[in-house]
């Protein structure tokens, strides 16, 4: 249990019960990974997941009848909530139709100019579309549900006699995902998609295609209601045109090896349906467009001038030490910089890796906290990447690997206000760019959240010179004010300017004329 | 030499510093008034020095801030410029002053500082070794001195630690009191509540729970939680758990007897109503012999739970029981039911637990009772070798465990010398396993029931080891007694080493009483324990055997060496050791027993060494306490001592042969050559020295963090490469653990597909769950390595200084992301 503890056997008629809002938060932060009280749900169905609180856990059966019955209780509510009586309502359901090969032929080049070429920056604007996955599609819908605000896509600027024209296509997992949950009825075709889907005439059933791009956008009831009466209409010859598929023939066609299109693999479909379950919001990742060559950081007049100042200047080390010239020092930051050796890496806008990320280890969902505004089409920049490895065929990734797959992120610094000696832990530990990599033991999976860290970033030693006064809280002493004039500068050893910009840098982290002086 | 030379320069820069305060302001960050702490061990004044003066600096350079000028106060100006002068025309010795001298030991991989100044001076600025005689700060001396000689005021933070850990444990354990009781109190009440509806259930209850035959031992544990009259009466029925049992089955007690058959009669409903809570729990009236399937499943599983219950005897009282009293001859049925085999005893240990109670709640009353009644007994009981299964089983499984009850011996050897009329009247009269108790005198007695009654303190090696030799002695003069009845001395210990070598003899047989001759066991035993003799008689024929001897002597070499010098002549005696020899021969069937010499007599100088070979160990020379040298020495991990030498230039390490200074490129070539095991020598081979050595690397990210100010500290506690403290252990807890990753990346190292083995997921999860659990951030530190060509150009030209600037060092942070928290 408390291995796949995000697994939670609550979750799910939760997540069945607010089907209405797939977006709901449940919050369910207070039952991070433990056990609920189970006894807690029997007493109002509505109940939210926040107010059940866990109880003290006993290891062993103490002999009390009260903790007899306590147990008892809890099984019975347990049984209870499991028994729950799940409904899928009509509206939510869908028919889909398998047609593996309808987009085979889809230029995926158009594809990409429909979808904006920027998408993997995640800074797509409103008007691109993110990248549709059209190859790979292989599920049409029947009509629209709920879950279309989230799912499926639409090839929009089709003209109008084309077949099945703005209808929705679902990607393998998205489909598998919906069949598992049974909000849809997937249907293997003998027929085509043109008997199953005719073509467009203006008397017959103007509602079902939306000239719209978005039909998750329009009223659903009428929809779905129209599309119920269609099917009692046509129950008859429903089984001329395909025959339902079970969920075990489900995964068969959906499940697949990684790269085969049309499907996805297992390891994918599992670390999606987790997610999905949990409450987010996931997107295919765009493929990996051809990033420019990582371009060395302009740099302006002045810090080049500036680098020629010291390097001329600056003694060679001596090549067995010590590094640090005997003599007098005022203080500490002058050691220190004669230490440096070792480059440190500096995070930067632009990716810094010279290597592309490779499979498994690059970005194959994006994924956002559950929003009530998201939808598929609009949507702000992704919350996580997320990487899907396979615990057993890889390791924990190489050098490369894991700066390729962490530089294939956009920056996303720290919070603004982790400013100060303070927050350095926090600052730090948040890393500069991230990426979450989802390792999956089969069907256990384990999300790791790799940042790229920047030590370089804390220069510790600044602080050891005011750290040996007393503190200002103790003993009386005074604390080190604005108004002192540090007279570091007068000493001959203190060659920069350097506390002046090390203030100056703490303000503006991305500055880069600070102390470090990286050859 | 050198010593004396590091401590020269402290004292002289610790005047220096004297001159350059006497102007200075308290209030100024003086990080010169810290050097006269820094350098030698921190003083234990009345007034304490702060934690942030005693770890000031945090590289073993001092820095010579000036004062600080405020304009609103035109004296610090003054201030100012006098300090700067003094400074112009005396300037302080250039740092680093102090250099501290190591010796460089191959054995253990690091670099050993003895000087205690420089131990505390390196401690106090971040570097912490692999590891000292003390396990956190480097206090050893002043531990030992408070171990040993004041227990006061030894203020040492392991002791400060070790009384928090003790005040927590004892926290828990009041926390863990008060849970059981209110658990009591909950099952108290409602049985409470349960009894006035519960009259007939009781007694239906009862008739459907099979009687078995474990109840009163439930009872006796279950006592304190059942409500309180059940447990008085529990209780009381569980009094005399043990001991009464020969007792009851005796017929010349017919009061004891009446009041415990009386019991269950006078309040049966409160008895079971409190166990018809817990259905497992049954209490069992009627000893009938158990037939049915429940029945044997619910029989005892070990002899202690036959010993503790004290109503099974009441009704079998058998003949049986009134034979052995009677001294007829006794025959040992081998067990064969799955009853019996399953009430078999598992260990000695389940019999010799079971005694202490017997001895220590013995009353002077009964015990004459039982001498008077059990002399008789001895002779005529015969007790046959060991054949059964159920008798095998029962047989001692190691020989710790009987080693373990002669120790008791041991302890008073001299007395059987003092008093040897007492013991020989000890030995005639009593022979049975109660006579060492009984006997009035009796330190070996005592001692004996001291020694049944911990058994827990017999594991310790020391006891048993020493023990050893005491004890094949005893077994010795008890042969020989048996044999030729002599010395006088010999009885008591004929006694008691027969009491404790035969209880597991004499246990197999009697574990036939489940079926309601529990009472039988107790009784049996002692009767049989004077008898042994006989058997044990037998058994010594292996006397002579020097394999034997040899073998079963390195077991119990006594640890410790005064005892080892005087040990191993005696065991080699072949008597000494053919008593131990026999105890384990019959249970183990690789020693077969070896052809009879038992007629041979022991001959008895043997009792007349043992006082001595035990008095020898007995005093502690105290002496050698008073003549108290630091032994306290630190051991330099590589990567710390060469950012000393390399990086700071405030150690010299010395070569541990020649105690010249090994010079910086020759240390380096050292470390790395060490960082293999074997160490590699330095040629042009193959398995020559390379770019990622694991010393490099190691020094490539030690170097980083802490060149960035960071304190790096060797991590093989938290099962990580390093620990990173922002300040240092005394002041906060690392926040982050370090694994270095080397990686090859670059071309040339690809074109040889040369590759770091490949870490398993489950690797990196549990290196982030440990460090989870400890509260700590893991950091990945990959080392992206140059390959060799580049590397050895880099060394020719500007040695390792310019070398290392061809190291990568690229950290990544790792964290557990859970999807329940961070939607």
């Amino acid at each position: 249990m408390s291995l796949d503890d995000d697994d939670m056997p609550t979750t799910a008629p939760i997540a069945s019960a607010s089907a209405d809002q797939e977006d709901a938060p449940t919050g369910d932060e207070v039952l991070e990974e433990e056990i609920q009280d189970f006894r807690l749900f029997r007493k109002d169905k509505n109940i939210s997941a926040q107010t059940i609180r866990k109880g003290e856990k006993d290891f062993e059966s103490h002999g009390t009848r009260a903790q007899e019955n306590a147990l008892e209780q809890s099984r019975q509510a347990m049984k209870e909530v499991l028994s729950y009586t799940r409904v899928h309502q009509t509206r939510n359901l869908v028919r889909g139709w398998y047609f593996p090969d309808w987009w085979a032929e889809w230029p995926e080049k158009e594809d990409e100019s429909a979808a904006g070429g920027n998408a993997t920056q995640g800074t797509q604007e409103k008007d691109k579309r993110p990248f549709a996955h059209m190859r790979d599609r292989v599920v049409i819908l029947e009509g629209s549900s709920v879950s279309s605000t989230y799912l499926g896509r639409a090839v929009t600027s089709q003209p109008k006699e084309t077949l099945a024209r703005g209808k929705d296509w679902l990607l393998p997992e998205e489909a598998l995902y919906l069949v598992e949950r049974g909000s849809l009825d997937l249907w293997w075709p003998t027929r085509g998609l043109e008997e199953i889907f005719p073509p467009w005439k203006p008397d017959v059933k103007d509602s079902e295609a939306h000239p719209e791009s978005e039909p998750a956008a329009t009223s659903e009831a009428e929809v779905v209601g129209h599309a119920v009466e269609s099917n009692t209409v046509n129950e008859a010859d429903e089984y001329d045109q395909g025959i339902p598929l079970s969920v075990q023939a489900a995964y068969s066609l959906l499940i697949g090896n990684d790269g085969e299109r049309g499907k996805v693999s297992l390891q994918k479909f599992q670390v999606y349906s987790n997610l999905k379950r949990a409450g987010y919001n996931i997107l295919r990742a765009p493929p990996l467009t051809k990033q420019c060559t990582p371009q060395t950081p302009s740099v302006t007049l002045w810090q080049w001038l500036s680098s020629l100042l010291p390097s001329g200047s600056e003694p060679q080390p001596r090549p067995y030490g010590p590094l640090i010239q005997p003599g007098l020092y005022r203080s500490y930051v002058p050691i220190y910089r004669q230490m440096v050796i070792i480059p440190r890496h500096k995070p930067s806008a632009a990716p810094s890796s010279p290597w592309l990320p490779e499979d498994p280890f690059s970005v194959h969902f994006h994924i956002w906290k559950a929003a009530p505004k998201w939808s598929k089409l609009r949507h702000p920049p992704p919350d996580f990447y997320l990487a899907v490895v396979d615990a057993q065929e890889t390791g924990v990734p190489t050098f490369q690997e894991i700066t390729a797959l962490v530089d294939a992120t956009p920056p996303a610094p720290g919070k603004p206000e982790w400013t100060g000696p303070g927050r350095m832990y926090a600052r730090l530990k948040h890393g500069h760019r991230n990426a979450l990599v989802a390792v999956v033991d089969h069907g256990i999976i384990n999300y790791m959240r790799f940042a790229e860290g920047a030590f370089g970033e804390e220069l510790l030693f600044e602080r050891f010179d005011s750290r040996n006064a007393p503190r200002s809280g103790k003993g009386g002493g005074r604390a080190l004010s604005s108004s002192v004039i540090d007279t570091g500068t007068l000493d001959k050893f203190s060659k920069q300017p350097s506390e002046l910009c090390v203030s100056g840098r703490k303000v503006e982290p991305k500055d880069n004329n600070t102390l470090d002086d990286d050859p | 030499m050198e010593e004396d030379m590091a401590e020269s320069t402290t004292v002289m820069m610790a005047s220096a510093n004297e001159d350059t305060i006497t102007g200075v302001e308290a209030t100024l960050p003086s990080n010169a008034s810290d050097a006269t702490i820094t350098t030698g061990p921190p003083t234990t004044s009345p007034t304490r020095v702060p934690l942030y003066k005693i770890y000031a600096l945090p590289t073993p350079i001092r820095t010579f801030p000036l004062p600080t000028f405020y304009p609103s106060n035109p004296i610090s100006l003054i201030h100012l410029v006098i300090v700067w002068l003094r400074q112009v025309v005396s300037p302080p010795q250039p740092e680093p002053s102090t250099i501290h001298v190591g010796v460089w030991d191959p054995n253990t991989r690091s670099v050993h500082v003895k000087d205690p100044g420089s131990i505390s001076a390196l401690w106090e600025q971040g570097f912490y070794g692999k590891g000292s005689l003390s396990r956190s700060e480097p206090n050893w001396m002043k531990r030992e001195i408070g171990r040993r000689e004041s227990t006061q005021g030894n203020t040492v933070s392991e002791e400060r630690t070790e009384a928090r850990r003790e005040e927590r444990r004892q926290a828990k354990w009041e926390r863990a009191k008060t849970e059981l009781e209110a658990i009591e109190r909950q099952i108290s009440e409602e049985a409470l509540t349960q009894v006035e509806p519960a009259g007939d259930i009781v007694s239906a209850s009862d008739a459907v729970l099979p009687p078995s035959g474990n109840s009163p031992a439930v009872a006796e544990l279950e006592s304190p939680l059942a409500e309180p009259e059940a447990t008085e009466e529990v209780a009381f029925e569980s009094q005399p758990p043990v001991q009464q049992a020969p007792e009851e089955a005796i017929p010349v007690m017919p009061i004891k007897e009446a009041v415990t058959a009386q019991l269950p009669v006078d309040h049966p409903i409160e008895v079971l109503a409190d166990f018809s809570v817990k259905p497992s729990v049954q209490l069992v009236i009627q000893p009938k012999p158990p037939v049915g399937p429940a029945e044997l499943l619910a029989l005892p599983n070990s002899v202690t739970d036959l010993i503790r219950r004290p109503q099974a005897h009441e009704e079998p009282v058998p003949q049986i029981v009134e034979a052995a009293l009677f001294c007829r001859p006794i025959v040992h049925k081998a067990p064969v039911g799955p009853a019996e085999l399953l009430a078999l005893p598992n260990s000695q240990a389940d019999l010799v637990a079971t005694s202490p109670q017997s001895h220590e709640e013995e009353t002077h009353e009964e015990e004459t009772l039982i001498q008077a009644k059990a002399v008789p007994i001895c002779r005529p009981v015969e007790s046959k070798s060991p054949i059964g299964p159920a008798e095998l089983l029962a047989l001692p499984n190691c020989l710790v465990e009987l080693m373990s009850g002669s120790l008791l011996v041991k302890g008073e050897p001299k007395d059987f010398e003092a008093v040897p009329s007492q013991f020989q009247e000890a030995a005639h009269t009593l022979p049975t396993a109660k006579q060492p108790t009984a006997a009035t005198n009796g330190h070996a007695g005592s001692k004996l029931v001291n020694g049944h009654a911990q058994p827990n303190g017999l594991v310790n090696g020391y006891a048993t080891g020493a023990s050893a030799c005491v004890h094949r002695e005893v077994e010795d003069n008890d042969a020989s007694i048996s044999e030729t009845k002599p010395p006088v001395t010999n009885g008591a210990c004929n006694g008691i080493t027969s009491s404790i070598l035969s209880d597991p003899a004499s246990g197999a047989p009697e574990t036939r009483p489940i079926q309601g001759e529990g009472p039988q066991l107790l009784k049996r035993r002692q009767s049989v324990l004077g008898e042994e003799a006989q058997p044990l008689k037998r058994r010594k024929s292996v006397r002579f055997s020097p394999r034997v001897v040899s073998t079963t002597f390195q077991h119990f070499d006594p640890p410790s060496p005064s005892r080892s010098t005087v040990s191993p002549p005696k065991a080699s005696s072949p008597a000494s050791s053919n008593g131990s020899a026999t105890t384990i021969s019959p249970p183990s069937p690789m020693t077969p027993p070896e052809p009879v010499t038992s007629l041979e007599p022991v001959t008895s100088p043997e009792p007349e060494t043992t006082p001595d070979s035990v008095s020898e160990s007995g005093p502690e020379t105290y002496a050698v306490l008073k003549e108290l040298s630091n032994k306290e020495h630190f051991q330099l991990a590589p990567e710390e001592a060469f950012f000393l030498s390399f990086s700071v230039g405030a150690l010299s390490v010395m070569d541990p042969v020649t105690l010249a200074p090994i010079p910086t490129e020759d240390l380096l070539t050292l470390f790395r050559a060490h960082s293999y095991f074997p160490p590699r020598t330095v040629d042009s081979s193959v398995e020559s020295l390379q770019p990622h050595d694991p010393f490099l690397v190691n020094y490539a990210v030690y170097h980083h963090f802490r060149s960035l100010g960071w304190v790096p500290r060797h991590g093989m506690k938290f099962g990580v490469d390093f620990i990173l403290y922002q300040r240092g252990p005394v002041f906060d807890h690392s926040e982050f653990g370090v694994m270095v990753m080397p990686s090859f990346s670059d071309a040339q190292w690809t074109e040889h597909e040369h590759q770091a083995p490949r870490k398993s997921w489950s690797w990196l999860m549990g290196v982030n769950r440990v460090l989870a659990h400890v509260l700590k951030g893991l950091v990945l530190v990959y080392v992206d390595i140059p390959p060799p060509p580049v590397f050895d150009d880099a060394m020719k030209q500007g040695g390792i200084a310019v070398a290392l600037k061809l190291y990568n060092i690229r950290e990544v942070m790792v964290r557990r992301f859970s999807a329940n928290r961070n939607r």
